[in-house]
Protein backbone atom coordinates (compact mmCIF):
# COMPACT_ATOMS: atom_id res chain seq x y z
CA UNK A 1 0.00 0.00 0.00
CA UNK A 2 2.10 2.85 -1.08
CA UNK A 3 1.17 6.23 -0.12
CA UNK A 4 -0.51 8.78 -2.46
CA UNK A 5 0.44 11.88 -0.64
CA UNK A 6 2.99 13.93 -2.40
CA UNK A 7 3.64 15.59 0.52
CA UNK A 8 6.51 14.02 1.94
CA UNK A 9 8.44 15.41 4.89
CA UNK A 10 6.39 14.70 7.82
CA UNK A 11 3.75 11.96 6.03
CA UNK A 12 6.26 9.31 4.77
CA UNK A 13 5.41 6.13 3.32
CA UNK A 14 4.02 3.86 5.58
CA UNK A 15 5.87 0.93 6.39
CA UNK A 16 3.60 -2.37 6.05
CA UNK A 17 4.68 -5.73 7.23
CA UNK A 18 4.44 -8.95 5.22
CA UNK A 19 2.96 -12.02 6.70
CA UNK A 20 5.44 -14.96 6.23
CA UNK A 21 5.31 -18.50 5.28
CA UNK A 22 5.70 -19.40 8.81
CA UNK A 23 3.13 -17.72 10.17
CA UNK A 24 0.73 -20.72 11.27
CA UNK A 25 4.23 -21.42 13.16
CA UNK A 26 4.32 -18.57 15.15
CA UNK A 27 1.08 -19.08 17.74
CA UNK A 28 -0.13 -22.04 19.11
CA UNK A 29 -3.11 -21.60 18.39
CA UNK A 30 -2.95 -20.71 14.52
CA UNK A 31 -1.26 -24.05 14.36
CA UNK A 32 -4.10 -25.81 16.19
CA UNK A 33 -6.56 -23.72 13.04
CA UNK A 34 -4.32 -25.29 10.28
CA UNK A 35 -3.93 -28.95 11.30
CA UNK A 36 -7.59 -28.26 12.22
CA UNK A 37 -7.87 -27.37 8.26
CA UNK A 38 -6.06 -30.02 7.31
CA UNK A 39 -8.53 -32.80 8.88
CA UNK A 40 -10.04 -32.15 5.37
CA UNK A 41 -7.74 -33.41 3.43
CA UNK A 42 -8.17 -36.90 5.52
CA UNK A 43 -11.99 -36.19 4.96
CA UNK A 44 -11.94 -36.07 1.58
CA UNK A 45 -9.45 -38.96 1.05
CA UNK A 46 -11.60 -41.19 3.37
CA UNK A 47 -14.96 -40.47 1.38
CA UNK A 48 -12.49 -41.69 -1.59
CA UNK A 49 -12.07 -44.64 0.45
CA UNK A 50 -15.28 -45.10 1.12
CA UNK A 51 -16.18 -44.60 -2.62
CA UNK A 52 -13.50 -47.65 -3.37
CA UNK A 53 -15.04 -50.00 -1.09
CA UNK A 54 -18.67 -49.52 -2.09
CA UNK A 55 -17.72 -50.42 -5.93
CA UNK A 56 -15.52 -53.14 -3.97
CA UNK A 57 -18.32 -54.50 -2.49
CA UNK A 58 -20.79 -53.87 -6.16
CA UNK A 59 -17.85 -55.93 -7.89
CA UNK A 60 -18.57 -59.17 -6.60
CA UNK A 61 -16.46 -61.71 -3.70
CA UNK A 62 -13.66 -61.82 -5.65
CA UNK A 63 -12.74 -57.94 -5.80
CA UNK A 64 -13.87 -58.08 -2.33
CA UNK A 65 -11.53 -60.28 -0.83
CA UNK A 66 -9.40 -58.34 -2.91
CA UNK A 67 -9.88 -54.91 -1.25
CA UNK A 68 -10.24 -56.83 2.56
CA UNK A 69 -6.22 -57.69 1.68
CA UNK A 70 -5.92 -54.32 0.55
CA UNK A 71 -7.11 -52.83 3.56
CA UNK A 72 -4.76 -55.36 5.76
CA UNK A 73 -1.43 -53.87 4.23
CA UNK A 74 0.59 -52.03 6.78
CA UNK A 75 0.28 -48.81 4.72
CA UNK A 76 -3.30 -48.77 4.79
CA UNK A 77 -3.40 -49.12 8.70
CA UNK A 78 -0.71 -46.91 8.64
CA UNK A 79 -3.25 -44.20 7.06
CA UNK A 80 -6.55 -45.12 8.66
CA UNK A 81 -4.49 -44.41 12.02
CA UNK A 82 -3.82 -41.24 11.15
CA UNK A 83 -6.78 -40.76 9.32
CA UNK A 84 -9.03 -41.58 12.44
CA UNK A 85 -6.57 -39.01 14.50
CA UNK A 86 -7.38 -35.97 12.44
CA UNK A 87 -11.01 -37.03 11.77
CA UNK A 88 -11.54 -37.06 15.48
CA UNK A 89 -9.58 -33.73 16.03
CA UNK A 90 -12.33 -32.58 13.56
CA UNK A 91 -15.75 -33.60 14.76
CA UNK A 92 -14.03 -32.61 18.58
CA UNK A 93 -13.31 -29.26 17.23
CA UNK A 94 -16.54 -28.84 15.02
CA UNK A 95 -18.41 -29.28 17.90
CA UNK A 96 -16.80 -26.90 19.76
CA UNK A 97 -17.33 -24.25 17.16
CA UNK A 98 -20.84 -25.32 16.97
CA UNK A 99 -22.21 -23.06 19.95
CA UNK A 100 -20.43 -20.15 18.06
CA UNK A 101 -23.08 -20.06 15.44
CA UNK A 102 -26.26 -22.00 17.68
CA UNK A 103 -28.60 -19.92 19.50
CA UNK A 104 -30.87 -22.04 21.32
CA UNK A 105 -33.45 -20.40 23.88
CA UNK A 106 -35.45 -22.95 25.73
CA UNK A 107 -37.70 -21.33 28.02
CA UNK A 108 -36.28 -17.95 26.99
CA UNK A 109 -33.08 -18.25 28.47
CA UNK A 110 -30.10 -19.02 26.22
CA UNK A 111 -28.88 -22.68 26.32
CA UNK A 112 -25.18 -22.47 27.19
CA UNK A 113 -22.59 -23.46 25.01
CA UNK A 114 -20.95 -26.38 27.75
CA UNK A 115 -24.81 -28.04 27.17
CA UNK A 116 -24.39 -27.46 23.04
CA UNK A 117 -20.82 -29.05 23.38
CA UNK A 118 -22.33 -32.50 25.24
CA UNK A 119 -25.32 -32.61 23.17
CA UNK A 120 -23.30 -32.81 19.77
CA UNK A 121 -20.96 -35.03 21.75
CA UNK A 122 -23.73 -37.54 22.79
CA UNK A 123 -25.02 -37.47 19.52
CA UNK A 124 -21.91 -38.04 18.03
CA UNK A 125 -21.91 -41.10 20.65
CA UNK A 126 -25.36 -42.58 19.55
CA UNK A 127 -24.16 -42.46 15.81
CA UNK A 128 -21.37 -44.09 16.11
CA UNK A 129 -22.96 -46.67 18.21
CA UNK A 130 -25.70 -47.01 15.80
CA UNK A 131 -23.41 -47.84 12.74
CA UNK A 132 -21.15 -50.13 15.11
CA UNK A 133 -24.26 -52.27 15.56
CA UNK A 134 -26.26 -52.26 12.14
CA UNK A 135 -22.25 -52.73 10.83
CA UNK A 136 -21.14 -55.44 13.04
CA UNK A 137 -24.81 -57.68 13.76
CA UNK A 138 -24.75 -58.75 10.24
CA UNK B 1 -15.82 -3.02 -3.99
CA UNK B 2 -17.09 -6.62 -5.81
CA UNK B 3 -16.27 -7.49 -9.13
CA UNK B 4 -18.63 -10.52 -9.37
CA UNK B 5 -21.89 -12.25 -7.12
CA UNK B 6 -19.90 -14.00 -4.38
CA UNK B 7 -21.04 -17.34 -4.20
CA UNK B 8 -19.35 -18.44 -1.21
CA UNK B 9 -22.31 -18.31 0.91
CA UNK B 10 -23.25 -21.51 -1.57
CA UNK B 11 -20.34 -23.47 -1.23
CA UNK B 12 -20.60 -22.84 2.73
CA UNK B 13 -24.03 -24.47 3.18
CA UNK B 14 -22.72 -27.29 1.81
CA UNK B 15 -19.22 -27.35 3.77
CA UNK B 16 -21.53 -26.85 7.27
CA UNK B 17 -23.21 -29.77 6.10
CA UNK B 18 -20.71 -31.88 5.46
CA UNK B 19 -19.24 -30.50 8.75
CA UNK B 20 -21.75 -31.38 10.58
CA UNK B 21 -22.32 -34.92 8.39
CA UNK B 22 -18.70 -36.06 8.66
CA UNK B 23 -18.10 -35.27 12.20
CA UNK B 24 -20.79 -37.58 13.44
CA UNK B 25 -20.06 -40.48 11.35
CA UNK B 26 -16.88 -40.38 9.79
CA UNK B 27 -14.57 -41.65 12.65
CA UNK B 28 -16.56 -44.38 13.12
CA UNK B 29 -16.51 -45.70 9.32
CA UNK B 30 -12.39 -45.19 9.69
CA UNK B 31 -12.45 -47.36 12.86
CA UNK B 32 -14.52 -50.12 11.78
CA UNK B 33 -13.69 -50.19 8.42
CA UNK B 34 -10.25 -48.71 8.53
CA UNK B 35 -9.09 -50.65 11.79
CA UNK B 36 -10.90 -52.67 13.27
CA UNK B 37 -12.37 -55.10 10.86
CA UNK B 38 -8.94 -55.48 9.06
CA UNK B 39 -6.87 -55.68 12.21
CA UNK B 40 -9.00 -58.90 13.13
CA UNK B 41 -10.63 -57.39 15.90
CA UNK B 42 -14.03 -58.20 15.36
CA UNK B 43 -15.45 -60.72 12.48
CA UNK B 44 -15.76 -59.46 8.97
CA UNK B 45 -19.44 -59.77 7.96
CA UNK B 46 -20.54 -62.09 5.09
CA UNK B 47 -19.85 -60.02 1.77
CA UNK B 48 -23.55 -60.86 1.02
CA UNK B 49 -25.26 -59.92 3.93
CA UNK B 50 -22.89 -56.72 3.58
CA UNK B 51 -24.05 -56.05 0.26
CA UNK B 52 -27.52 -56.55 1.47
CA UNK B 53 -27.06 -53.89 3.98
CA UNK B 54 -26.00 -51.53 0.96
CA UNK B 55 -28.80 -51.82 -1.27
CA UNK B 56 -31.68 -50.93 1.73
CA UNK B 57 -32.71 -47.66 0.40
CA UNK B 58 -32.15 -45.89 3.39
CA UNK B 59 -28.28 -47.11 3.73
CA UNK B 60 -28.17 -46.24 -0.25
CA UNK B 61 -29.16 -42.70 0.75
CA UNK B 62 -27.05 -42.56 4.04
CA UNK B 63 -23.65 -43.39 2.03
CA UNK B 64 -24.20 -41.20 -1.04
CA UNK B 65 -24.53 -38.03 1.80
CA UNK B 66 -21.99 -39.21 3.62
CA UNK B 67 -19.38 -39.29 0.92
CA UNK B 68 -21.20 -36.51 -1.23
CA UNK B 69 -21.14 -34.28 1.66
CA UNK B 70 -17.48 -34.78 3.10
CA UNK B 71 -16.28 -34.31 -0.21
CA UNK B 72 -18.05 -30.59 -0.06
CA UNK B 73 -16.87 -29.99 3.31
CA UNK B 74 -13.54 -30.73 2.50
CA UNK B 75 -13.52 -28.77 -0.80
CA UNK B 76 -14.57 -25.84 0.89
CA UNK B 77 -11.25 -25.96 3.28
CA UNK B 78 -8.91 -27.19 1.21
CA UNK B 79 -9.63 -24.04 -0.86
CA UNK B 80 -9.52 -21.65 1.78
CA UNK B 81 -6.29 -23.46 3.62
CA UNK B 82 -4.47 -23.28 0.03
CA UNK B 83 -4.74 -19.55 -0.10
CA UNK B 84 -3.81 -19.50 4.12
CA UNK B 85 -0.73 -21.82 3.33
CA UNK B 86 0.66 -19.90 0.15
CA UNK B 87 -0.22 -16.63 0.75
CA UNK B 88 -1.21 -16.16 -2.91
CA UNK B 89 -4.40 -14.58 -3.53
CA UNK B 90 -3.69 -15.19 -6.78
CA UNK B 91 -4.23 -19.13 -6.17
CA UNK B 92 -8.13 -19.30 -5.09
CA UNK B 93 -10.00 -18.95 -8.38
CA UNK B 94 -8.00 -22.11 -9.84
CA UNK B 95 -8.02 -23.97 -6.56
CA UNK B 96 -11.85 -23.03 -6.24
CA UNK B 97 -12.19 -24.42 -9.84
CA UNK B 98 -10.35 -28.03 -8.26
CA UNK B 99 -11.62 -28.21 -5.36
CA UNK B 100 -15.09 -27.69 -6.14
CA UNK B 101 -14.70 -29.60 -9.58
CA UNK B 102 -12.80 -32.75 -7.28
CA UNK B 103 -16.21 -32.46 -4.94
CA UNK B 104 -18.58 -32.69 -8.15
CA UNK B 105 -16.53 -35.17 -9.81
CA UNK B 106 -16.55 -37.45 -6.73
CA UNK B 107 -20.18 -36.62 -5.96
CA UNK B 108 -21.38 -38.23 -9.41
CA UNK B 109 -19.43 -41.15 -8.64
CA UNK B 110 -20.74 -41.45 -5.61
CA UNK B 111 -23.98 -41.46 -7.14
CA UNK B 112 -23.34 -43.83 -9.85
CA UNK B 113 -22.24 -46.36 -7.47
CA UNK B 114 -24.61 -45.67 -4.80
CA UNK B 115 -27.07 -46.47 -7.38
CA UNK B 116 -25.89 -49.34 -9.26
CA UNK B 117 -25.02 -51.35 -6.05
CA UNK C 1 15.04 -7.49 43.53
CA UNK C 2 14.87 -6.79 39.91
CA UNK C 3 15.34 -2.74 39.84
CA UNK C 4 14.31 -2.46 36.10
CA UNK C 5 13.17 -3.59 33.29
CA UNK C 6 14.02 -3.72 29.18
CA UNK C 7 11.91 -2.34 26.76
CA UNK C 8 12.47 -3.21 23.41
CA UNK C 9 10.80 -1.10 21.20
CA UNK C 10 10.16 -1.43 17.04
CA UNK C 11 10.61 1.64 15.90
CA UNK C 12 10.05 3.12 12.36
CA UNK C 13 11.27 6.78 11.42
CA UNK C 14 10.73 6.95 8.07
CA UNK C 15 12.97 10.08 7.04
CA UNK C 16 15.83 8.74 8.96
CA UNK C 17 15.50 4.80 7.65
CA UNK C 18 12.99 2.99 5.35
CA UNK C 19 13.15 -0.07 7.35
CA UNK C 20 12.14 -0.43 11.39
CA UNK C 21 14.94 -1.35 13.80
CA UNK C 22 14.73 -2.43 17.28
CA UNK C 23 15.85 0.39 20.45
CA UNK C 24 16.30 -0.94 23.96
CA UNK C 25 15.32 1.01 26.71
CA UNK C 26 15.73 0.53 30.51
CA UNK C 27 12.75 1.42 32.35
CA UNK C 28 12.52 1.30 36.15
CA UNK C 29 10.58 -1.82 37.54
CA UNK C 30 7.49 0.45 39.39
CA UNK C 31 5.03 -1.90 40.59
CA UNK C 32 1.71 -1.16 39.19
CA UNK C 33 3.01 0.40 35.90
CA UNK C 34 1.46 -0.49 33.07
CA UNK C 35 3.16 -1.31 29.80
CA UNK C 36 2.22 2.31 28.49
CA UNK C 37 3.50 3.79 31.56
CA UNK C 38 6.86 2.50 30.34
CA UNK C 39 6.78 3.93 27.08
CA UNK C 40 5.42 7.14 28.61
CA UNK C 41 8.41 7.37 30.72
CA UNK C 42 10.79 6.34 27.72
CA UNK C 43 8.81 8.95 25.98
CA UNK C 44 9.40 11.93 29.25
CA UNK C 45 12.76 10.79 30.49
CA UNK C 46 14.73 8.94 27.71
CA UNK C 47 13.72 10.12 24.16
CA UNK C 48 11.26 12.01 23.51
CA UNK C 49 10.86 10.91 19.58
CA UNK C 50 8.94 7.93 20.64
CA UNK C 51 5.92 7.89 18.85
CA UNK C 52 2.57 6.24 20.58
CA UNK C 53 -1.41 6.55 20.70
CA UNK C 54 -2.87 6.90 24.03
CA UNK C 55 -5.57 8.63 25.56
CA UNK C 56 -7.77 7.52 28.57
CA UNK C 57 -5.40 5.45 30.29
CA UNK C 58 -8.54 3.22 31.06
CA UNK C 59 -9.30 0.85 29.27
CA UNK C 60 -11.44 2.29 27.42
CA UNK C 61 -10.64 5.26 24.17
CA UNK C 62 -8.93 1.90 22.71
CA UNK C 63 -6.25 3.48 20.81
CA UNK C 64 -3.17 2.25 22.95
CA UNK C 65 -3.36 -1.03 21.23
CA UNK C 66 0.43 -2.79 20.38
CA UNK C 67 1.65 -6.36 20.10
CA UNK C 68 3.14 -6.73 23.50
CA UNK C 69 5.36 -9.83 22.99
CA UNK C 70 3.74 -10.76 19.92
CA UNK C 71 0.26 -10.66 21.42
CA UNK C 72 -2.07 -7.43 20.63
CA UNK C 73 -3.02 -6.17 23.63
CA UNK C 74 -3.87 -2.24 25.30
CA UNK C 75 -0.92 -1.21 26.52
CA UNK C 76 -2.92 0.31 29.67
CA UNK C 77 -3.62 -2.64 31.15
CA UNK C 78 -0.81 -4.86 30.17
CA UNK C 79 1.43 -4.59 33.69
CA UNK C 80 5.12 -4.47 33.53
CA UNK C 81 5.11 -7.39 36.47
CA UNK C 82 3.39 -9.62 34.21
CA UNK C 83 6.61 -10.10 31.73
CA UNK C 84 9.23 -10.33 34.45
CA UNK C 85 12.40 -10.53 34.28
CA UNK C 86 11.63 -9.50 30.45
CA UNK C 87 12.51 -7.82 28.26
CA UNK C 88 9.03 -7.01 26.95
CA UNK C 89 8.81 -6.36 22.85
CA UNK C 90 6.64 -3.76 21.55
CA UNK C 91 5.75 -3.51 18.03
CA UNK C 92 2.77 -2.16 16.31
CA UNK C 93 -0.39 -3.48 15.49
CA UNK C 94 0.24 -5.96 13.23
CA UNK C 95 -1.53 -5.94 9.91
CA UNK C 96 -1.72 -2.29 9.30
CA UNK C 97 0.61 0.30 7.50
CA UNK C 98 3.03 2.02 10.09
CA UNK C 99 3.09 5.67 9.93
CA UNK C 100 5.99 6.11 12.72
CA UNK C 101 6.88 4.06 15.44
CA UNK C 102 3.65 2.54 17.50
CA UNK C 103 1.45 4.49 15.13
CA UNK C 104 -0.14 2.43 12.72
CA UNK C 105 -2.77 3.98 9.68
CA UNK C 106 -6.22 2.95 10.79
CA UNK C 107 -7.76 4.77 7.62
CA UNK C 108 -8.79 1.12 5.61
CA UNK C 109 -10.47 0.09 8.64
CA UNK C 110 -12.45 3.68 8.87
CA UNK C 111 -13.52 2.86 5.27
CA UNK C 112 -14.45 -0.91 5.51
CA UNK C 113 -16.71 0.24 8.98
CA UNK C 114 -18.76 2.71 6.56
CA UNK C 115 -18.97 -0.12 4.43
CA UNK C 116 -21.54 -2.47 7.24
CA UNK C 117 -23.74 0.75 7.79
CA UNK C 118 -22.98 1.01 12.11
CA UNK C 119 -26.34 3.16 12.75
CA UNK C 120 -29.72 2.81 13.08
CA UNK C 121 -31.94 2.18 9.92
CA UNK C 122 -35.28 2.30 11.18
CA UNK C 123 -38.27 0.94 9.48
CA UNK C 124 -40.12 4.17 8.75
CA UNK C 125 -38.85 7.64 9.67
CA UNK C 126 -39.30 8.58 12.62
CA UNK C 127 -39.98 12.34 14.70
CA UNK C 128 -39.42 13.86 18.27
CA UNK C 129 -42.94 13.76 18.45
CA UNK C 130 -43.69 10.13 18.38
CA UNK C 131 -41.43 9.64 21.67
CA UNK C 132 -39.30 7.27 22.48
CA UNK C 133 -38.21 4.21 20.67
CA UNK C 134 -38.94 1.23 23.56
CA UNK C 135 -36.98 -1.83 23.85
CA UNK C 136 -37.27 -4.83 26.43
CA UNK C 137 -34.81 -6.02 28.03
CA UNK C 138 -34.83 -9.10 26.32
CA UNK C 139 -34.72 -6.83 23.32
CA UNK C 140 -31.31 -5.21 24.78
CA UNK C 141 -29.79 -8.39 25.44
CA UNK C 142 -30.24 -9.50 22.05
CA UNK C 143 -27.29 -6.77 20.71
CA UNK C 144 -25.84 -5.16 23.93
CA UNK C 145 -22.45 -7.32 23.95
CA UNK C 146 -21.86 -6.15 20.29
CA UNK C 147 -21.84 -2.13 21.90
CA UNK C 148 -18.98 -2.62 23.70
CA UNK C 149 -16.70 -2.61 20.69
CA UNK C 150 -14.13 0.19 21.54
CA UNK C 151 -12.69 -0.04 18.10
CA UNK C 152 -8.97 -0.82 19.34
CA UNK C 153 -8.60 -3.28 16.63
CA UNK C 154 -6.70 -5.63 18.45
CA UNK C 155 -8.73 -8.25 16.80
CA UNK C 156 -7.57 -7.18 13.11
CA UNK C 157 -4.27 -7.84 14.57
CA UNK C 158 -5.38 -11.29 15.80
CA UNK C 159 -6.69 -12.24 12.83
CA UNK C 160 -4.81 -14.37 9.94
CA UNK C 161 -7.75 -13.54 7.32
CA UNK C 162 -7.04 -10.13 8.01
CA UNK C 163 -3.54 -9.97 6.79
CA UNK C 164 -3.69 -12.80 4.46
CA UNK C 165 -6.68 -10.73 2.47
CA UNK C 166 -7.22 -6.88 2.19
CA UNK C 167 -10.58 -6.95 1.16
CA UNK C 168 -12.09 -8.51 4.58
CA UNK C 169 -14.28 -6.70 6.83
CA UNK C 170 -12.95 -7.75 9.46
CA UNK C 171 -13.98 -8.70 13.33
CA UNK C 172 -15.04 -5.79 14.48
CA UNK C 173 -16.17 -3.98 11.26
CA UNK C 174 -19.06 -7.14 10.96
CA UNK C 175 -19.70 -7.69 14.68
CA UNK C 176 -20.72 -4.10 14.88
CA UNK C 177 -23.04 -4.78 11.73
CA UNK C 178 -24.40 -7.37 14.18
CA UNK C 179 -24.99 -5.13 16.83
CA UNK C 180 -27.86 -2.92 14.14
CA UNK C 181 -28.72 -5.62 12.88
CA UNK C 182 -30.04 -7.40 15.95
CA UNK C 183 -31.23 -3.97 17.41
CA UNK C 184 -35.36 -4.22 17.36
CA UNK C 185 -35.37 -0.50 16.22
CA UNK C 186 -32.95 -1.54 13.19
CA UNK C 187 -34.50 -2.71 9.64
CA UNK C 188 -31.24 -2.70 7.62
CA UNK C 189 -30.78 -6.16 7.61
CA UNK C 190 -31.07 -5.75 3.81
CA UNK C 191 -28.59 -3.30 3.01
CA UNK C 192 -26.17 -5.07 5.50
CA UNK C 193 -26.88 -8.38 3.72
CA UNK C 194 -25.59 -7.03 0.55
CA UNK C 195 -22.08 -6.11 1.81
CA UNK C 196 -21.43 -8.91 4.41
CA UNK C 197 -22.47 -11.30 1.72
CA UNK C 198 -20.12 -10.03 -0.74
CA UNK C 199 -16.25 -10.22 -1.35
CA UNK C 200 -14.51 -9.37 1.52
CA UNK C 201 -17.99 -9.88 3.69
CA UNK C 202 -18.33 -12.73 6.67
CA UNK C 203 -18.29 -15.78 4.25
CA UNK C 204 -14.21 -14.71 4.13
CA UNK C 205 -13.59 -15.53 7.82
CA UNK C 206 -12.57 -18.82 8.45
CA UNK C 207 -13.12 -19.27 12.04
CA UNK C 208 -9.98 -19.21 13.79
CA UNK C 209 -11.29 -17.69 16.83
CA UNK C 210 -8.58 -14.99 17.50
CA UNK C 211 -10.46 -12.28 17.38
CA UNK C 212 -12.47 -13.33 20.24
CA UNK C 213 -9.32 -14.11 22.27
CA UNK C 214 -7.94 -10.82 22.02
CA UNK C 215 -10.69 -9.10 22.49
CA UNK C 216 -10.02 -6.64 26.05
CA UNK C 217 -13.94 -6.11 26.05
CA UNK C 218 -15.37 -9.37 25.50
CA UNK C 219 -17.48 -8.37 22.66
CA UNK C 220 -16.97 -12.02 20.95
CA UNK C 221 -17.14 -11.13 17.26
CA UNK C 222 -16.23 -14.72 16.23
CA UNK C 223 -19.91 -15.34 17.45
CA UNK C 224 -21.06 -12.08 16.17
CA UNK C 225 -19.14 -13.48 12.11
CA UNK C 226 -20.52 -17.42 13.00
CA UNK C 227 -24.45 -16.47 13.76
CA UNK C 228 -23.98 -13.89 10.28
CA UNK C 229 -22.97 -16.60 8.36
CA UNK C 230 -26.14 -19.02 9.76
CA UNK C 231 -28.25 -15.84 9.03
CA UNK C 232 -26.66 -14.84 5.86
CA UNK C 233 -26.78 -17.94 3.73
CA UNK C 234 -30.45 -18.52 4.47
CA UNK C 235 -30.77 -15.29 2.94
CA UNK C 236 -28.57 -16.28 0.24
CA UNK C 237 -30.65 -19.11 -0.74
CA UNK C 238 -33.79 -16.90 -0.32
CA UNK C 239 -32.86 -14.25 -2.57
CA UNK C 240 -31.41 -17.70 -5.34
CA UNK C 241 -34.87 -19.09 -4.89
CA UNK C 242 -37.06 -16.52 -4.48
CA UNK C 243 -38.72 -14.50 -6.89
CA UNK C 244 -37.26 -11.30 -6.63
CA UNK C 245 -39.10 -8.56 -4.80
CA UNK C 246 -40.15 -11.61 -2.32
CA UNK C 247 -36.75 -12.12 -0.74
CA UNK C 248 -36.39 -8.38 -0.35
CA UNK C 249 -39.66 -7.79 1.06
Amino acid sequence: MESQTTYKRFRPAPYTPKMQLSWWWQKPTYFAYIMRELTAVFVAAYAVILLLTLRALSAGEAAWEAWTTTLQSPLSIGFHVVALLFAVYHSITWFMAAPTAIVLNVKGKPVPAKTLILAHVVIWIVCSAAIAGILLTR
Amino acid sequence: MSKSRNNDPFWWSFFGAGGVFSSFFVPIHILLLGLALPLGWVLWPEHGDLLALARNPLARIYLFLLIALSLFHAAHRIRFTLHDLLLAKSIDTPAAFVCYGGAIVGTLCAAMTVWTL
Amino acid sequence: MQKTITIQVKRYIPEKQPTPFYQDYEVPLETKWGVLDALTYIKDELDGTLAFRWSCHMGVCGSCGMMVNGQPALTCATFLEEYLPGPICIEPLDHFPVIRDLVIDTDAFMGKLKYVKPWLIPAEERSVDDGENRQTPAELAAFKQYTLCINCLLCYSACPVVGLNEDFLGPAAIALAQRYNYDSRDAGQTQRHDVLLDHGGAFDCTLIGECSRACPKHVDPTGAIQRYKADGAMEFWKRLLLPRGAAKR
